[in-house]
């Protein structure tokens, strides 16, 4: 029986002194605060060797388990005490050697130079219409540059040999040719080409393939034979939209757009809040009557802006001979109403970043370009 | 469009100030350009729509739009009771007793060119000058006074909208004699007619104007007197001695005058009107104000003639009037407003229609007849408008709709342009928006093909500067650094337009580095330094494409053929760029004409200088029928790779590219890469060969491959590159 006890004890005994031995030697071997963390966990830690003791403990005699218990404890106690002093002197310790050598390098010298692009200001405001619209169920579509005359004025119901059509001052191609698709109704014999004066062609483009319910944008390029100035650009960018259903209503088309230039305008209205004092202010939508042959009421679409009325589109009720163009029916025809828009993008980025001038966009001058990030 | 508000207050219902016309007309009508105080008057200059202008070309139009938005009830008509003017006068006798001869006769010679010609002469007239106020109020409005009969004319323009001319009825007679003599051979025989081809005319500005067949003409048997609806000529006009005077009012097709207006480049206050079209009512409404106005201005002793009529076009004017349907719940559908039936019928009552109830028995329609001078109102939602804009289009909330969710169709393209740009931004590339429309230079810098070019060119131009759509971005890019080299060393530049004649989307790409071999020695032996702005640009380029997913990028050297079309570039620093198997684009150094024509880094040349400059343009269709969509996942390599060297000496035409082709086929499937590390040209190889090494690493994905294996490869591939390039292994 005292062998057996003695052999007992000898086997509760040694491990843990052997533990001891262990970890004493491998935290000696740990310099860097990563292998402190690993000797940590492999003895201290939940799962750790002196863990494991404690919990076979209630494997021995009753007797047995306070001595043992004991003896654990004081290795712990006595680890612990070694792995702070380690810690001292490898982990923390380390951080504030390196904080010593800091002062060695100038840090306010440039770093290593980079080059930072910019996007161009009309395409930063055709991508922000764009997603604002998108965000609202708005496709995005896009058409050719070079027209049929059918596409951009017979299928928007602007008369031949009309005056109406002086107010598309229109760029012609000295060849005629084929474009795209010839419409439904095409105007057969006259086959030239031109630069689209607006982006409404997308109008009949679209419901060629599309029928209503429908919401869609087309933003591009556009065409004027006009000299330029200030406000006016023989090129320039527009944004086309067009919504149709069965009760789309022009108080419909108020709503859209009192949240289009809210949401257009919101980061504007914060950053100059304080000097223009309409950070809280909504931007307001006002209609006066227009004229446009494709649309029927038509409106010219001003908004309440820092303290004045700032014209910014033309719009309407999309006119049936238009659809009618589209190739819908009588019959749906009358079943169906919506509103459709168009607006300058320029015109937009003006009064956003307060650019004096629109040419100004197209110089491609970077002391402009590198000014808006 | 000016008018003059003392004009308009004689019309007007109500009191209203200037400015509450100004507001009035701006809140229901039409834009207010400015208002402007003229002596005791005050002048607004009013933009009257082009679909309103048959109606409010007038004082009288538009006093009708104040009277109507100020009240629906309480409109007073400016003009006598409508059915007065349905009728024609008849020749003889509404006038002066059956017995006067009206001494006038009119022949038209196509009814479609003039649908009515009514004339009046009038005797015993004294030409002198206006009375004051008949000369302050066609002054204030910015027309010269000219004498009584004149200014009567333009006044009753001004007023009614239809214009007038007065003849002197003495010049209308030909020569005596020349006329065959029957009943009323003392009428003067007007005819209205085309002009016959070059006919000459002189025009009361002194200037000849040369008409053809397909302008219309007033003329005697013998001459033209005016240009129909436009201009009045100077063999008939009134002078000093004119005592008997022939009013004409009548009219015209409106694309004729149109049509003849652009030809003959004369715009003038009535080609005006008659362009946009008036009412077939209103020539003698205008007759009978023009009277009515001489007996004002000369007293009583003017013998008024019958008036001569000819409207063989009434029927037709009769049938255009239509009249339309109304639903009574279309104008609240479409504003999105309520609007009651009381309000739809007091405005369009007010405006002059005539609304009355549709077919009996409970239908929802009304019916409406629009009155005689608002051409524009022919459908229902012409009717909607007015009600829209009479209630005021501030009275309509903002309401947003009601609609199925529906999440938008893709549009890949715009999306891949967008994140295309973003990538180059990212990379620092400055984005660009040059104009579409370029020089005849520009387009010939890409291509010399007539039969392109001319299908390239405008027809109309502003400036021979913007007489092409560009067939390439290059030349705009190239235009750029040009400018913004004069403030900046060191720039990269991105485009992402149209080209055409194929319309597309282009990318182009610029890189400019001033310092890029001025600082550098080209002897250096890097190859970088031989050509820097267009390695750094292609590097640029194959960064981009690895954004995209996109691999399979070649440079191929250019053909000859090719060459000699496209000499913009240097010839030994150009390639084509080859993605996925297809054409992308071309990437060059310009060339030292083409730097000095687009004025990059000022007068110097030479290598030096044109190593500072590189552009590129791509396909933007192409790149994005590459770029990956969805990546699929692939386990990483867990067997080791085994990396070997290769140095090579070979001749400096072997092309780096085809080394690594055929390193790749020779070492088999076992290659897993092959990477440049070293390139070197100079003394310490012979002339003509250059010294290029390579990393290979090889590596089986399955297994981990033995030194015998990779022995046995790279054996192969050496052997190979002394057979092919005649290669010397270092």
């Amino acid at each position: 029986m005292v062998t057996k006890r003695k052999q007992q004890k000898k086997v509760v005994k040694t491990p843990i002194l052997a533990l001891k031995k262990a970890a004493v030697k491998k935290l000696a071997a740990a310099k860097t605060s990563v292998a402190l963390d690993q000797w940590e966990r492999d003895y201290l830690g939940r799962k750790g060797a002196i863990r494991e003791v404690f919990q076979s403990l209630k494997e021995l005699p009753e007797a047995k388990r306070k001595a043992v218990a004991q003896e654990a404890n004081a290795v712990r106690t006595e680890l612990v005490a070694l792995f702070e002093k380690a810690q001292k002197k490898h982990g923390v310790g380390i951080a504030e050697k390196r904080a010593l050598k800091t002062h060695t390098i100038d840090v306010t010298l440039p770093g290593v130079s980079t080059p930072v692009g910019h996007i161009h200001l009309v395409s930063r405001m055709i991508e922000r219409v764009t997603d604002i619209f998108s965000s609202m169920g708005f496709d995005i579509v896009e058409g050719p540059d070079i027209e049929s005359p059918y596409y951009n004025f017979d299928a928007l119901n602007v008369p031949a040999d009309h005056p109406s059509r002086d107010l598309w001052d229109t760029f012609w191609m000295q060849e005629a040719g084929e474009i795209g698709r010839a419409g439904r109704i095409a105007n057969q014999n006259d086959s030239r080409r031109l630069l689209r004066t607006h982006t409404s062609p997308g109008q009949v483009r679209y419901m060629e393939t599309h029928k209503p319910p429908f919401r869609m944008v087309v933003p591009g390029r556009t065409y004027r034979f006009e000299n330029a100035d200030r406000t006016h650009g023989f090129e320039f960018h527009q944004i086309e939209g067009m919504m149709v259903g069965p009760n789309i209503s022009a108080a419909n088309f108020k709503g859209i757009l009192t949240v289009f230039f809210n949401t257009l305008f919101c980061d504007i209205q914060s950053a100059q809040g304080s000097k223009t004092n309409v950070t809280s202010e909504q931007i307001k939508v006002r209609l006066r009557p227009s004229f446009f042959p494709f649309t029927e009421p038509s409106f010219e679409v001003f908004m309440w802006f820092q303290g004045r009325w700032l014209e910014v589109m033309g719009a309407g009720m999309v006119h049936p001979e238009v659809y009618k163009h589209a190739g819908y029916s009588a019959g749906e025809i009358a079943k169906i109403q919506g509103f459709a828009f168009g607006g300058g993008i320029e015109r937009l980025i003006m009064i956003k970043h307060q650019i004096p001038d629109m040419r100004l966009l197209y110089v491609g001058d970077l002391r402009v370009i590198r000014q808006f990030s | 469009m000016r008018f003059s508000y003392n004009w308009l207050k004689e019309y007007l219902a109500y009191a209203v100030s200037p400015q509450d016309v100004a507001d009035i007309l701006a809140m229901h009508s039409f834009e207010i350009e400015t208002i402007e105080k003229v002596g005791d008057d005050t002048v607004l200059d009013i933009n009257v729509l082009p679909n309103r202008a048959p109606d409010c070309y007038s004082h009288q139009g538009i006093a009708r739009e104040v009277n109507a938005a100020i009240d629906a009830n309480q409109t007073v008509y400016p003009f006598a009771p409508a059915q007065t003017y349905r009728q024609p006068f008849n020749k003889a006798d509404s006038a002066q007793g059956t017995s006067t001869s009206p001494r006038i006769k009119v022949t038209i010679e196509n009814v479609t060119d003039c649908p009515r010609y009514a004339c009046q002469v009038v005797e015993q007239v004294v030409v002198t000058k206006s009375p004051t106020w008949l000369q302050n109020r066609l002054r204030a409005l910015g027309l010269e006074a000219i004498n009584n009969i004149v200014d009567i004319t333009n006044y009753v323009m001004l007023d009614v909208g239809n214009p007038i001319h007065a003849f002197d009825l003495a010049l209308l007679k030909d020569t005596k004699g020349s006329e065959p003599t029957h009943e009323g051979d003392d009428h003067a025989h007007i005819i209205v007619r085309r002009a016959k081809a070059n006919e000459k005319i002189t025009g009361l500005d002194g200037i000849t104007y040369t008409l053809q067949p397909t302008h219309l003409v007033i003329a005697t048997p013998k001459k033209p007197l005016a240009i129909a609806g436009i201009k009045g000529g100077v063999g008939s006009g009134i002078s000093d001695n004119t005592t008997s005077i022939v009013l004409e009012a009548a009219h015209f097709d409106r694309k004729l005058i149109y049509t003849t207006s652009r030809a003959i480049k004369l715009k003038t206050d009535a080609s005006t009107r008659f362009s946009a079209g008036v009412s077939q009512y209103l020539p003698s409404i205008a007759l009978a104000r023009a009277v009515e106005l001489l007996r004002t201005v000369c007293g009583d002793t003017i013998r008024s003639l019958p008036v001569v009529d000819q409207w063989p076009g009434m029927q037709d004017a009769k049938t255009q009037q239509t009249t339309m349907r109304l639903d009574r719940a279309k104008p609240g559908k479409l504003l999105g407003i309520a609007v009651p039936e009381e309000r739809i019928t007091d405005i369009l009552g007010a405006l002059g229609c005539k609304v009355t109830d549709a077919e009996q028995g409970g239908s929802q329609a009304l019916t409406i007849q629009p009155p005689f001078w608002r051409l524009d109102l022919t459908r229902d939602v012409d009717l909607v408008e007015e009600i829209g804009r009479m209630i005021g289009y501030e009275a309509i909330p903002a309401t947003l709709p009601l609609v199925v969710v529906q999440t938008p169709e893709p549009n890949p393209a715009f999306t891949f342009r967008n994140e295309l740009r973003r990538s180059l931004v990212n990379r620092g590339f400055d984005e660009i928006y040059s104009y579409t429309l370029v020089n005849r230079d520009d387009v010939e810098l890409t291509t010399t093909d007539e039969s392109i070019i001319s299908r390239l060119a405008l027809q109309n131009t502003l400036s021979h500067r913007h007489a092409y759509v560009r067939h390439s971005v290059l030349p705009c890019l190239l235009r750029a650094i040009a400018e913004n080299q004069k403030q900046c060393d060191r720039f990269q530049l991105c485009e992402i337009g149209k080209i055409f004649e194929q319309e597309r989307w282009s990318l182009g790409l610029a890189w400019f580095d001033s310092e890029a071999t001025t600082s550098q020695k080209v002897t250096d032996g890097s190859y970088i330094h031989r050509a820097p702005a267009f390695f750094a640009l292609r590097g640029a380029i194959d960064a981009m494409c690895a954004n995209f997913g996109i691999t399979d990028v070649r440079y191929e050297s250019v053909g000859d053929k090719k060459q000699a079309a496209q000499s913009w570039f240097d010839q030994g620093v150009v390639a084509q760029i080859v993605i996925a198997g297809r054409p992308a684009g071309i990437i060059a150094q310009p060339n030292k004409a083409t730097m000095q024509h687009y004025d990059i880094a000022g007068n110097a040349g030479g290598l030096n200088n044109q190593g500072t400059t590189a552009v590129a343009e791509l396909d933007v269709a192409v790149l994005q029928d590459a770029s990956m969509r969805v990546a699929l996942y692939k386990e990483p390599p867990v067997f080791p790779p085994t990396k070997r060297d290769i140095a090579i000496e070979v001749d400096n035409s072997v092309p780096s590219q085809s080394l690594i082709d055929t390193m790749t086929t020779a070492g088999g499937t076992i290659v897993e890469s092959i990477s440049l590390f070293d390139y070197y040209e100079g003394t310490k190889v012979g002339a003509g060969k250059k010294s290029v090494a390579y990393h290979i690493v090889y590596r089986d994905r399955s297994r981990t491959l033995t030194d015998a294996e990779v022995n046995k490869a790279h054996r192969a591939i050496e052997q190979e590159l002394r057979d092919m390039y005649n290669a010397v292994i270092r």
